[in-house]
């Protein structure tokens, strides 16, 4: 019963996303579990009576338990993820709803310890659904977005006349009708709201000074901007992040932040703001310390999780407790307004780059149309790396050009998956890719003991090797279908029954000439090679694996009469 | 050419037991160059950070045995990199060539990492843009960039060929990596000519440090896939007609996958070569148009830089082609010819044995010559000889009848290669002999030089008596029925 009053006493502390809250709830949690009802009624209460914003802080706490400890808690909580999720869902601003959005995909790939989805499958399918139906409500406010902005654009050509100003016009209205009759993907949607925002701050902004440089010793956040995420488009809509900022003084004086970290304050509104951009830093020290220990939702619960995990899917949410300055500064961030050096020693220095994207003379249709390309966040990473450059001269951009670091990483830690066999690289969502991988490498080391003969093949021909895939030299097969884990099926074994005419129970395959022992089948009851087949033309005792046989003919086409000549000849 | 400190071995007798452990730190931006002669095998490993050899990132912890390469480990981010390793005495080796018997190895400071590493992402830009292009114009596609590297003897050619491939697979492209360089088999042994996308790492404990193509099981490293088109000789000069002929033949067959593979289109080919001059302009002027070539990178070489420019003004203008200039790195090594024919007999050696991770098992069997067509790749000095023996003004009869005709046309080809009519131990004892995927039946010499390889097979023994041919297979199997050239490239096992 105390364990019951302790937790909740300390839930009740859980006002910001405050990673020490969040695992101390969780270790508690963890050795509670006789009382586990009772903890998971205490966290349900609260997530439907809190503010806003405290109620995804909750959620957080939730998602930490299930995924550190897992049963029961996963389990007892299982059937009403939906209805929770869906509440603080519908509850939340835009930059809460894609912190929930990218909640609900760790969900979906998390695994508890015994191999199962974290919730049933049904509440996952729910949220799915209701989350691709929320986003189709995102077209229309884009549209209204758009709707703003025309007239604006039309009085200015009035005034006006420029083929810009017309060529822009145009693209926009096009946009518009994409919008009304088409549905697109979620991403998309961001990035053509980013460059919305972006058109809005260019056109109803006053005119701002290019590439005006703030030095600025703040030490933001170190998660990079995934994708341009989504700016807050009704600013009066905000559940009132600011006034639940806790006086939490007493951390000014922390010696582990040696840097005073500032940020530049900003107005609320958005039109106007970049235009005072640099002007009186804000200092938000508390902030800062908080955000230093934010709780994210990581795959397998983010134990390991730090700061430089710089494209940790779910990461792009950088201070998960805006001031409204501090979220407007990350949107802008995010859409490659505001760029910074990511170096991890010295003060951040950030670099205005006004609306370059826009200015370079691929034109505003091109860029609304690169926004249509899907990527996945590493192609989206590298997207924002590579268009920061401007390679008018490409002998000069050889020559001179220093690399940021973030983009040097784009090669190695962008991709955080990295095999200690082989040191390939996986990108962060590629969880499952990287287990296929290790399972190749372990089946090959496995072969090799056996030391099993092989030799090389022929190569192809003209015609062949024009068709030829490479996806089918590598060790996986690709799959598109992360989401829901389908219970594995049991495949059957292959066997091959030896005839009763055989003496001789050992066989060998004719492809990898390891010798097969006959095994004792009780289901059968009759002798077999288990996992062979005869191949095609051939018959029994001739048998080859039924994984050597698969993997020659994937790597060859279908003719393996090779086979068959090579016992003539031996 | 420093010692390892503390050890000693070699020639002086096996100390296997001597394997101290050397550590080295690297700094952001350093590389640790270092030769292992075949004699020695180097176990190598990164302890902690970062650290990659022409592009390819090694794994951390874990163990590499490299043997006969020159190398380079590369610290490319802030956290540097820690190597460690050990030397043993290579067995196979150990009493072959007159090579040193000890490793060489330093750390350099001063390297042109940064600049290939911008060209990289220079290329990988306007990759991003194609690729996006033909995402959104699926009807009108373009290719990615396709670069030729040219440069001098022993400029870094190939090592540069390596870093931009690679680099472009860890960015999830596949580029199509073409070797001109018959000097080097690339996925196949010299005298190739090859193309092929990379779609994984290089396995740097290969020979050449490329890795491996298909083979009748699984791998060590996932393999590659070339196309093989036979030259038969190491050296390009040896007959450039045919070189050109070649470089013509893979140009086509290579542009064709690329219309059929948008990845590999969208990430474009990497083109190495062997060392050409102005005096090969031709050929030049043939890897540009067959390989659609848009970029040029010229490596160190400023007079060749301006002569190429100049040449190939009316393309620089019309923005078909860029021409580029990177430095040549400092780390580069003169190659011995003992250590260049090393390389050769290890990389026939490996297409037939494989190498310590993968072994391989070749077959041997026997085929009858008079089974077979064979024909043999000409030099141009000796055809060159071969026409002032020639009777005069056969060829120029005015009244050519049809069948005139025909022997003109074959005529045509013999300048690249002719068919052996008196088979002798000299003109195949020893010898690499190249299997067409052309069928015996087919007699078109056309069809014949332009077919690409299937596979290579070694001759251990003509036996005159019986008219019979020894040979090594590759490939357990009935020997192919397809007509057979043979190449210049000798080995004994």
């Amino acid at each position: 019963m105390e364990a019951v009053e302790q937790f909740k006493k300390t839930l009740s502390q859980l006002t910001f996303n405050s990673r020490p809250i969040i695992d101390a709830l969780t270790a508690a949690a963890g050795s509670n579990v006789e009382v586990a009802d009772q903890i998971l009624d205490a966290i349900t209460a609260r997530i439907y009576q809190v503010k806003p914003i405290e109620k995804l802080f909750t959620l957080y706490l939730l998602d930490s338990i299930c995924k550190t400890v897992n049963n029961p808690y996963n389990i007892l909580i299982g059937d009403e993820v939906f209805k929770l999720f869906s509440h603080v869902y519908l509850l939340s601003d835009e930059s809460v709803r894609g912190k929930l959005s990218n909640l609900f995909i760790t969900w979906k790939q998390t695994k508890t310890r015994d191999k199962l989805p974290l919730f049933p499958v049904n509440q996952l399918e729910k949220i799915q659904q209701f989350l691709d139906k929320a986003r189709n409500n995102e077209n229309e406010r884009l549209v209204r977005i758009i709707d703003e902005l025309v007239p604006t654009f039309e009085s200015k050509l009035n005034n006006q006349y420029s083929d810009k100003l017309r060529e822009k016009l145009e693209a926009l209205k096009q946009l518009r009708n994409i919008l009304k009759t088409s549905t697109l993907k979620k991403n998309e949607l961001q990035s053509i709201e980013s460059q919305l925002s972006t058109i809005k701050q260019q056109e109803l902004g006053s005119p701002l000074p290019p590439n005006v440089s703030i030095k600025s010793p703040t030490k933001l956040p170190s998660s990079l901007p995934m994708a341009p995420s989504s700016l807050p488009s009704a600013p009066s809509s905000l559940p009132s992040a600011p006034s639940s900022l806790p006086s939490a003084p007493s951390l000014p004086n922390n010696p582990k932040l040696p840097v005073v970290p500032s940020l530049p304050s900003m107005p609320a509104s958005l039109p106007s703001m970049p235009s005072s951009l640099p002007s009186i830093p804000h200092q938000s020290p508390v902030q800062e310390s908080m955000e230093i220990d934010n709780y994210e939702p990581d795959f397998q619960n983010g134990n390991n999780y730090n700061g430089n995990n710089s494209n940790n899917g779910s990461s792009f949410d950088a201070p998960s407790f805006p001031t409204k300055a501090n979220e407007i500064f990350d949107s802008l961030i995010n859409v490659g307004i505001i760029t910074f050096e990511q170096d991890f020693k010295g003060p951040r220095t950030f670099d205005i780059n006004y609306p370059k994207v826009i200015n370079r003379s691929t034109g505003l249709m091109e860029t609304i149309k690169n926004s249509q390309v899907p990527r996945n966040d590493y192609e989206k990473l590298k997207f924002n790396e590579l268009s920061k450059f401007k390679i008018d001269n490409f002998q000069g951009f050889i020559n001179n050009s220093k690399l940021s670091i973030q983009c040097k990483k784009l090669l190695y830690d962008s991709k955080n998956l990295k095999c200690s066999n082989c040191g390939k690289r996986f990108n962060n969502n590629e969880l499952d890719k990287k287990k296929l991988h290790l399972d190749w490498h372990f089946r090959i080391n496995k072969k090799f003991k056996n030391g099993s003969v092989q030799s090389r093949n022929w190569y192809l021909d003209e015609d062949e090797w024009v068709k030829f895939k490479d996806e089918n030299l590598l060790e996986f097969q690709i799959s598109e279908n992360p989401i829901v884990s389908q219970p594995i099926v049991e495949e059957e074994v292959p066997y091959v029954v030896i005839p009763s005419t055989e003496t001789n129970m050992n066989n060998k395959c004719l492809i990898c000439r390891e010798i097969v022992k006959g095994t004792f089948n009780d289901d059968l009851g009759e002798w077999c090679w288990v996992n062979c087949i005869v191949p095609p033309g051939e018959t029994s005792p001739r048998i080859v694996h039924a994984n050597c046989y698969n993997e020659t003919k994937k790597r060859h086409g279908d003719d393996l009469n090779g086979i068959v000549k090579r016992e003539k000849l031996t | 050419m420093d010692a390892l400190p503390g050890f000693r071995s070699g020639a002086e007798g096996p100390d296997e037991s001597n394997n101290i452990k050397v550590s080295i730190e690297l700094k952001e931006g350093n590389e640790w160059r270092f030769e292992v002669p075949f004699k020695l095998t180097m176990i190598l490993k990164v302890t902690q950070g970062i650290g990659e050899i022409f592009g390819t990132e090694l794994p951390t912890n874990s163990e590499l045995e490299l043997s006969g390469v020159k190398y380079s480990v590369y610290a490319p981010l802030p956290e540097g990199c820690t190597l460690e390793y050990y030397l043993k005495l290579s067995k196979e080796n150990s009493n072959t060539s007159n090579e040193g018997s000890e490793i060489s190895e330093y750390i350099s400071e001063d390297n042109c990492m940064a600049q290939y590493m911008n060209l990289h992402f220079a290329l990988e830009s306007k990759r991003q843009e194609i690729s996006d292009f033909n995402y959104l114009n699926p009807n009108e596609t373009k290719t990615g960039p396709k670069i030729l590297i040219i440069g001098g003897k022993y400029s870094g050619k190939t090592t540069l060929s390596k870093i931009l491939s690679s680099y472009a697979f860890k960015m999830d492209r596949q580029p199509m990596l073409v070797n001109l360089n018959p000097r080097d088999g690339v996925f196949s042994i010299p005298g190739s000519l090859t193309s092929t996308p990379i779609s994984d790492n290089f396995d740097l404990e290969s020979i050449g440090g490329y890795g491996g193509t298909v083979t009748s099981g699984t791998t060590y490293h996932n393999p590659k896939q070339p196309i093989v088109k036979n030259y038969g000789f190491e050296d390009f000069n040896t007959n450039m007609d045919l070189y050109k002929h070649q470089i013509e033949s893979l140009g086509a067959v290579t542009i064709e996958r690329l219309k059929k593979d948008i990845t590999i289109k969208n990430s474009g080919c990497i083109i190495d070569t062997p060392p050409l001059t102005m005096k090969n302009y031709d050929i030049i002027e043939t890897i540009i148009s067959e390989f659609q070539v848009d970029y040029i990178v010229v490596l160190g070489n400023e007079k060749l830089l301006a002569d190429l420019k100049r040449k190939l003004n009316h393309k620089i203008v019309s923005q078909q082609l860029l021409i580029i200039k990177v430095p040549k790195s400092e780390g580069v090594v003169e190659l011995e010819d003992t250590y260049i024919r090393k390389c050769q007999e290890e990389s026939i050696k490996e297409y037939f044995n494989g190498n310590f991770r993968n072994p391989l098992s070749p077959f041997k069997t026997e085929i009858t010559l008079d089974d077979f067509t064979i024909f043999k790749v000409i030099e141009t000095s000796e055809f060159n000889s071969s026409l002032m023996f020639a009777p005069a003004g056969d060829s120029f009869e005015p009244d050519a009848t049809d069948e005139n005709d025909e022997k003109k046309k074959e005529e045509e080809y013999d300048k690249y290669f002719k068919k052996i009519e008196d088979f002798s131990t000299n003109n195949l004892e020893n010898l690499i002999i190249a299997i067409t995927h052309t069928p015996l039946s087919n007699k078109s010499l056309k069809d014949i030089l332009n077919s690409d390889v299937q596979g290579y097979i070694h001759v251990s023994k003509f036996e005159e008596s019986k008219n019979k041919l020894k040979v090594l297979l590759p490939v357990p199997g009935a020997f192919p029925k397809c007509n057979l050239i043979s190449t210049n490239i000798g080995y004994t096992e």
